[in-house]
């Protein structure tokens, strides 16, 4: 691992490495004895520890079927997916979920193993600390989205976003992480599952197939675990939909998405538990159930997404200069004027595009 | 190529490898060759990765078959493991 030790420690990048190794090495191949389905490369080796000849120090080591070699690859384009993408990115991470559901439908005690093999990764702390670049990079981008607003009067014209806006700046100055840290709350709802984590184009590759005379993707493989947790699917649901579905798509396929998740997800679960859809026990995660939590907690993902789409939008020499200051001093003056402008117009267009979608959908009255 | 880099280009093809080498899929195989290679470009500051390319041979009889097989190999330094060692070990 590179970085010095404080990056380590700021970033909890110790414990990230350490939970992915608990996915690729017990959470996954427990997951595959109930299913055929599959969500990694190949695991040849994936241990944690001391080892003799790379000297004193903890390593994690991860051995992986190369799956480039398999024909999967990333998609070309880094931000924007299209609707085919974004149905294979919601397909798959719903069979990934209801293993964990089905599991606790069946009252299976070896859920509570897996969870408990976790080690909890908090946004907000007392004993961990707080997790750096939300507490001071995500301020950032929220300021470069409230500037962009007050320059823009189109942005203006809507008074219900305005007063969310309003609000959300109370949120933001007064307890940010507090509100973060609550989007991981897993006590008080039934859509708590294992899940990725940080599920978005850089950590999946797509297997594509010819369809039509154009190539289609049909399938992918999921990896970088680092930030695996027991948390509300919305967790990854949101992140990879802010991410990724651009604003002109938003209104033809957003509700579709999470339909279709919805339904993958019910269509796994029936056949996990060998059950009908009509089964009693499903009626927890019906699709209204489902739709409500999804409003609760899909702002995270808009949080997720103002803070890595500035970095993953703006021109390659721009993202080498963030990732430099990220892991050098990410309290930087400079470091702050670059995110605030990195990428342009279209970036800071794009962000604020995130924030006026959960605003319309009612995503932001949760404070 | 810096010291570190090069200690764990030695344990992967000293070490690593042979422990591969009691996965399922590859038990009873033995090495024909095997090259190993940094991959700068997907090397970020939280790994080390590296790709191996590996010709094993499984003889099945009078028959040998040569099997190319292709890995990606990371590497992350930790010290929290205590709560993952009941599953680990």
């Amino acid at each position: 691992m590179k970085g010095n030790e404080s990056f380590r420690k700021k970033s909890k990048a110790l414990l990230q490495s350490s939970n992915e190794v608990f996915v690729y090495s017990t959470i996954i191949p427990h997951f595959s004895k109930v299913t055929s389905d599959q969500w990694i490369a190949e695991v040849y080796f994936a241990d944690c520890g001391s080892f003799s000849q790379l000297g004193s120090g903890q390593e994690t080591i991860l051995a992986l079927s190369d799956l480039s070699a398999l024909n999967f690859r990333m998609s070309s384009d880094k931000i924007d997916l299209d609707a085919n993408h974004l149905r294979v990115m919601a397909r798959k991470i719903a069979s990934y979920h209801a293993v964990s559901f089905a599991m606790r439908v069946r009252q299976d005690p070896m859920l509570e193993n897996l969870i408990d093999g976790l080690i909890p990764f908090h946004i907000q702390s007392e004993t961990q600390g707080d997790l750096e670049p939300y507490k001071y990079l995500c301020p950032i981008s929220f300021e470069r989205i409230f500037e962009h607003v007050s320059a823009t009067s189109k942005h203006q014209s809507s008074k219900s976003f305005m007063e969310d806006l309003n609000r959300f700046k109370i949120t933001l100055s007064t307890d940010f992480l507090g509100l973060m840290e609550g989007f991981l709350r897993t006590d008080n709802h039934q859509f708590a599952a294992i899940l990725h984590g940080d599920y978005y184009r850089n950590n999946v590759m797509f297997k594509y197939e010819n369809c039509d005379g154009s190539e289609a993707p049909v399938d992918l493989r999921m990896f970088d675990f680092q930030e695996v947790r027991y948390a509300s699917v919305v967790i990854d649901l949101s992140i990879f939909m802010y991410m990724h579905v651009h604003a002109s798509l938003k209104p033809v396929i957003w509700d579709e998405l999470l339909e279709f998740y919805h339904e993958t997800l019910i269509d796994s679960l029936t056949g996990l538990l060998k059950c009908e859809k009509n089964d009693a026990r499903l009626e927890p995660y019906s699709i209204k159930n489902f739709l409500d939590h999804f409003k609760k907690f899909a702002f995270y993902g808009v949080c997720v997404s103002i803070h890595s789409i500035p970095w993953m939008a703006s021109a390659e020499e721009e993202t080498q200069k963030i990732s430099d200051f990220f892991e050098k001093d990410m309290h930087h003056p400079e470091f702050k004027k670059l995110l605030k402008v990195c990428g342009g117009v279209d970036v800071s267009e794009r962000i604020v595009d995130n924030v006026k979608h959960a605003s319309e959908k009612g995503y932001m009255k949760i404070f | 190529m810096d010291e570190e880099i090069e200690t764990k280009l030695s344990f992967i093809k000293d070490e690593l490898i042979n422990l591969m080498l009691s996965k399922p899929a590859l038990i009873g195989k033995s090495i024909v060759k095997c090259s190993v290679e940094l991959k700068s470009h997907l090397d970020g500051f939280m790994s080390s990765i590296f790709t191996v390319q590996l010709l094993v041979e499984d003889r099945i009889g009078r028959l040998i078959i040569n099997i190319g097989m292709n890995f990606i190999i990371t590497f992350k330094r930790k010290s929290l493991q205590a709560k993952h060692s009941q599953f680990n070990r």
